[in-house]
């Protein structure tokens, strides 16, 4: 079942206060089967966009299909969608088994059938011990599943998870990652996934949508944003560390911005190299070094391997090839 | 510590001389029998042994089971049901927020009074508007009772705030992931809103039971006077009678400890159940 998001628009309106536009004319689509990642900084709308496709909110204009029919003004409990929500938002007066079946007893499923249905997704999520307890008495990572077990029990049309690992830590985080990406691939159910991490949005995304202020700044496969972000707004936002992104002219690249990634910048002996600069800053990551050079007014990064990293105030050269320089216009657009 | 004993001095002192103490001789007093005139005399259970002959006890004493069953629910509905009418944010909700608590405002002579005029049956404004499909209210034995519950009903102030707080802790996100499930207004308030106010709910059913087993004195003073036909005496009216009309002051006092040990009892049936069914 697939998803479209035509044109919609959205203006939060409170009293006394001026209006927020949260969504000017999105469009996006996921097709069958394929896991869309909205990533965006706070406040770009990429949550919002998520509760119109659920129907939490109303746009004010657009039009939102699921599975082939227009659900725009259909209540969410209509629409054939899943949600799991950052904090989980678990029944904590009901047990596990309860808050999985909730939908299904809602929609007077007869409970025999229910129990049955409970009880896959429970083994599923690996959470089948667990049914009886509340979620008070569960860790964090059970929450989450039992969230995720929640949304695939009524098998919907589609999922839409919004910053769902969030609350995890770290290294939960990164093993949830893999495992809701390799459930969906199994389920092969339609998914929209939100977030505010850039790397969970490049790991986890068959086709990523980078929001900004409202707008859909690029929508593409992860390859090919990392390849050819289209503004120096993606460039800055993808990767770690971003793109070092600098007026052209420092680069020898003619007017606007040039971009260049840290891991084709080579540290080079002070004096040779194109550019000259001091280091300012060093992360030290253990395997590699990220040095931060101050060229002119600019802050160029660059990777360097343990020990050809130069040393915190050294001076140093920085080398690159032109085919590796990114081109944006003035404005901030990639050039073509 | 030294300073806090200070603190609290003025506080325990009232506490001592107002409340322990004369609870104390009134648990003496229950096992006397005392004019007021000459000093106490110690009967023993005498007193006991008259209580259980006493019908007009006994009929006060089941008028004021009546009064909870009929009132408790009554207000613990309009508190709910207020509450969750009232607890969004929108045009118009504080005024009717302030209505809603209003009646618990106005001091209590004067709010008997006003349904005095209320419900009176030739000129008050309720038995007009209900023309003849009423029961005569105050001057019907049942009529009297549905009369004074009817108007403990609107006295819902302080519980009707403490279910709204109830209803406000509730994360909102319970109610979109429940809409997102498809659930119904009403199943969402079975089984979400009421079971999450639930231990609320039944802590103020709990202190309702114990208030209206002794604060409905002054609705039945003023609108009734016991009446009709000794339907709506209540023990705390009949207790005020034996003791400051008759001056039976031992008789009273007993009457009072077995209306402190009965609500003891009903409040420890409640708690069990609460506990059973996991609300507290």
């Amino acid at each position: 079942m697939s998803i479209f998001v035509e044109a919609v628009s959205k203006t939060y309106r409170v009293r006394r206060h001026e209006p927020v536009r949260a969504l000017s004319g999105i469009d996006l689509e996921a097709h069958d089967g394929e896991l869309v990642v909205v990533v965006g900084p706070s406040g770009s709308g990429k949550t919002t966009l998520l509760r119109c496709v659920a129907g939490l909110e109303h746009p004010d204009s657009g039009r939102i299909d699921v599975g082939g029919s227009d659900v725009t003004d259909l209540p969410p409990g209509e629409r054939d969608v899943a949600m799991v929500f950052q904090e989980y938002a678990l029944f904590p007066h009901l047990s596990v088994r309860d808050n999985i079946g909730f939908g299904l007893l809602a929609r007077r499923q007869p409970k025999d059938q229910v129990a049955t249905k409970v009880d896959n997704a429970a083994m599923l999520m690996g959470i089948r011990d667990a049914l009886d307890r509340r979620p008070a008495q569960l860790s964090g990572g059970e929450r989450q599943r039992v969230a995720l077990a929640r949304a695939i029990v009524r098998s919907p049309a589609a999922f839409l998870l919004d910053e769902p690992l969030s609350d995890l830590d770290a290294e939960l985080r990164t093993f949830m990652r893999s495992e809701i990406r390799a459930l969906q691939r199994r389920l092969e159910t339609t998914t929209l996934y939100v977030t505010h991490d850039q790397t969970e949005a490049l790991t986890m995304g068959d086709r990523v949508a980078i929001l900004r202020g409202g707008r859909v700044e690029q929508f593409a496969a992860p390859a090919d944003i990392y390849a050819r972000p289209a503004s120096t707004f993606v460039a800055r936002f993808i990767g770690t560390p971003p793109m070092n992104v600098v007026p052209a002219g420092l680069l020898g690249a003619g007017d606007g911005f040039a971009g260049l990634r840290p891991e084709h910048v080579r540290i080079t002996p002070d004096g040779a190299g194109r550019l000259q600069g001091r280091v300012v800053h060093e992360d030290a990551l253990g395997h590699e070094v990220i040095v931060h050079v101050a060229v002119g007014d600019e802050v160029l990064l660059a990777r360097s391997p343990v020990p050809q990293a130069p040393g915190l105030h050294a001076t140093t050269g920085l080398d690159y090839d032109d085919t590796d320089v990114y081109a944006f216009n003035a404005d901030g657009k990639a050039r073509p | 510590m030294r300073r806090s004993g200070i603190l609290a001095a003025p506080f325990l002192a009232g506490l001592v001389l107002l409340v322990v103490a004369p609870a104390i001789a009134a648990i003496y007093l229950a096992f006397t029998q005392f004019t007021a005139i000459e000093p106490p005399r110690f009967t023993g259970l005498d007193n006991l042994g008259r209580l259980v002959d006493d019908a007009a006890f006994w009929r006060s004493l089941g008028n004021s089971a009546i009064y909870v069953v009929l009132a408790v629910p009554l207000r613990l509905v309009a508190a709910v049901g207020f509450a969750l009418l009232l607890h969004r944010r929108s045009r118009g909700v504080g005024a009717a927020r302030a209505i809603a608590f209003l009646p618990s405002v106005v001091p209590e002579a004067a709010y008997a009074l006003l349904w005095l005029w209320l419900l009176n049956p030739v000129y008050g404004p309720i038995p007009l508007l209900l023309g003849g499909a009423a029961p005569d209210l105050l001057t019907d034995p049942w009529g009297a009772r549905i009369g004074i519950a009817l108007m403990g009903a609107f006295q819902i102030g302080e519980a009707f705030v403490i279910a709204l707080a109830a209803r406000r802790v509730i994360p909102g996100s319970l109610y979109e992931a429940a809409a997102v499930d498809g659930a119904s207004p009403w199943w969402t308030l079975r089984k979400v809103t009421l079971p999450l106010m639930a231990p609320i709910i039944a802590l103020l059913a709990l202190r309702d039971v114990v208030l209206s087993l002794q604060v409905n004195f002054v609705p039945a003073l003023v609108l009734t006077d016991g009446g009709p036909r000794y339907a709506t005496t209540y023990l705390p009216l009949y207790v005020y009678r034996t003791a400051f009309r008759y001056f039976r002051f031992g008789y009273a006092s007993m009457m009072t400890l077995t209306m402190f040990v009965a609500t003891a009892c009903i409040i420890f049936v409640m708690y069990r159940l609460a506990r059973r069914w996991r609300l507290v």
